[in-house]
């Protein structure tokens, strides 16, 4: 039979079959008398067996004498059938194999009963600290033992010792003071007691930037988190994020220079967030021979005690800074000549963290312009460091 | 030379078709069946005597490829209510069938030569 006449005859056959395995039959491309033949013979020994075996035997034998033919039928159709039926029968095939797949994955990865519940910045150790000042929900999750996270198991809350708490059983937690309680939570028969630390931060504060030449050692970001009474807080928890980690790496709260560039960090620690810019200076050997895409650059200077040194300055406005190389060191003598228009840096600011740098703001519009980095004889043998420029004016050196 | 008293027949030798182990049995039992040569009776009758109960689809495909092959033909029987109204097919062996079962008997008593202790027969 020709494949037109088949597909026509298995058309016609689909339309007329009455039951679902006459009409897969049909399509898989066996004709009409071939497939009569098949229900026939099924029906005769389904007769039979029914009489001698009982409904549920019977029935037993004809679900599997199909399962058993499918094979046998597919392959007949691949061999026989035409290109239209055989991609039909792939797709089915593949439909039927993913579904099998996905049912196999999740039964074999379904989730377990609750074994463990695990409170979101909670330590093992410390606790949970919560530095929040507004009322905040406590995260938790429920585990089963394999360490899946368990959905929809509802937690509950409650304080067990310790100082009174503002606690909701949903785990709604209001530090309004500092305060130290353990609470235990509980969830599908599992329970599980923290320490929870109320250390509620009212203040963050930071530097406006923080100052590195290419090549330096890593620094903690500066920081301080006031609370109550204007105390330092340190039980902290929070987070801390880099935009562009190409110029510098963030490691926790340290810093790790990496090229020259400019970058900000997000410092979050409860409710109180805030911004800091990191600089990493490019080394150059001169301040004069500038290009427009050097915005941040910085000399490295060596000093011996006596030793003085000094350095012409562009045009333009920008800031100017000494960075230390060790922290803690007192810095050189530093003098602006040449008329060099230079003011000072605070007040920019109401509030900032001393750091290392010294800085200072200046318009020059001279060229005679410089600076002059000077070590007296008192103090260490050696000091080193950096002038560094951060370019403020966008059109660059003039 | 050219002799005209010379003639020659010459018939070109078809290319012997392959024939599988279960397709010869299906064959076979067909033979022995005769009238009585349907799906179902061929099925029995080769677990009977082979001790293998094949599948339904199995035995229905077996008897298409032969019929493909041009072993086999079918003719419809009448309509019972046993089997839901539907038809049986009865199947006979061709020429080309009874042919192909005589090759296959040819092929394998060829192949038992000088094995009498694995054949039984006695020395």
């Amino acid at each position: 039979m020709r494949a037109t006449d088949r597909q026509m005859r298995a058309k016609v056959g689909l339309a007329t079959r009455s039951s679902v395995f006459e009409r897969a039959l049909a399509i898989l491309g066996f004709d009409d008398a071939f497939i009569d033949s098949i229900a026939g013979d099924l029906a005769e020994e389904h007769a039979e067996r029914l009489e001698a075996q009982g409904a549920l035997r019977a029935n037993a034998w004809r679900i599997g004498e199909v399962a058993r033919s499918l094979p046998h039928w597919i392959r007949n159709c691949f061999e026989r059938g035409d290109l239209n039926t055989k991609l039909r029968i792939a797709g089915a095939l593949a439909l039927v194999l993913s579904i099998a797949t996905s049912a196999v994955i999740a039964f074999v990865t379904r989730d377990g009963a609750p074994a463990a519940i695990v409170l979101g910045g909670g330590d093992p150790v410390e606790g949970v600290v919560v530095n929040h000042t507004e009322p905040t929900l406590l995260r938790a999750d429920v585990l089963d033992a394999r360490g899946h996270r368990l959905a929809g198991d509802s937690i509950r809350f409650r304080q067990i010792s310790g100082a009174p708490l503002s606690l909701s059983a949903n785990g709604l937690v209001h530090c309004q003071s500092i305060s130290d309680a353990v609470i235990r939570a509980t969830a599908g028969g599992v329970s599980s007691d923290l320490a929870l630390h109320c250390r509620p931060v009212r203040e963050l504060r930071v530097s406006d930037w923080v100052d590195f030449v290419v090549g330096d050692a890593p620094r903690d970001l500066p920081f301080d988190a006031i609370g109550d009474g204007g105390a330092r807080v340190t039980q902290l928890r929070g987070s801390a994020t880099i935009g562009d980690s190409s110029v510098a790496a963030l490691v926790g709260t340290r810093v790790h220079p990496r090229a020259a560039g400019l970058t900000d960090v997000k410092l979050v620690i409860g409710d109180r967030a805030r911004k800091l810019r990191v600089i990493v200076h490019e080394i150059v050997s001169s301040f004069t021979t500038l290009r427009a895409d050097q915005p941040h650059v910085a000399i490295r200077v060596r000093l011996a005690q006596g030793d003085t040194i000094g350095y012409r300055l562009p045009r333009g406005v920008y800031w100017l800074k000494y960075l230390p190389r060790n922290a803690g060191e007192a810095p050189p003598m530093i003098e602006l000549g040449g008329g060099a228009n230079c003011g000072n840096g605070d007040g920019l600011r109401d509030y900032r963290v001393v750091s290392d740098a010294v800085m200072t703001y200046c318009i020059i519009e001279s060229d005679h312009a410089f600076v002059t980095v000077a070590h007296g004889m008192g103090g260490l043998p050696v000091i080193e460091g950096a002038i560094a420029l951060d370019r403020v004016d966008p059109t660059g050196p003039r | 030379m050219r002799n005209p008293d010379l003639f020659y027949k010459m018939t070109v030798m078809k290319k012997p078709t392959s024939i599988g182990r279960l397709e010869l049995a299906v064959l076979l039992t067909v033979a022995r069946l005769g009238e009585e040569a349907y799906g179902l009776n061929v099925r029995r009758d080769l677990a009977e005597r082979t001790g293998r109960d094949h599948s339904v689809g199995a035995i229905y495909t077996t008897l298409q490829r032969l019929a493909d092959k041009g072993f086999l033909k079918s003719r419809v029987g009448e309509p019972l209510p046993v089997r839901g109204g539907r038809s049986r097919h009865h199947y006979y062996l061709t020429a080309a069938g009874v042919r192909a079962l005589r090759d296959a008997e040819r092929n394998t008593a060829a192949l038992w030569v000088g094995l009498p202790g694995v054949a039984g027969e006695s020395a």
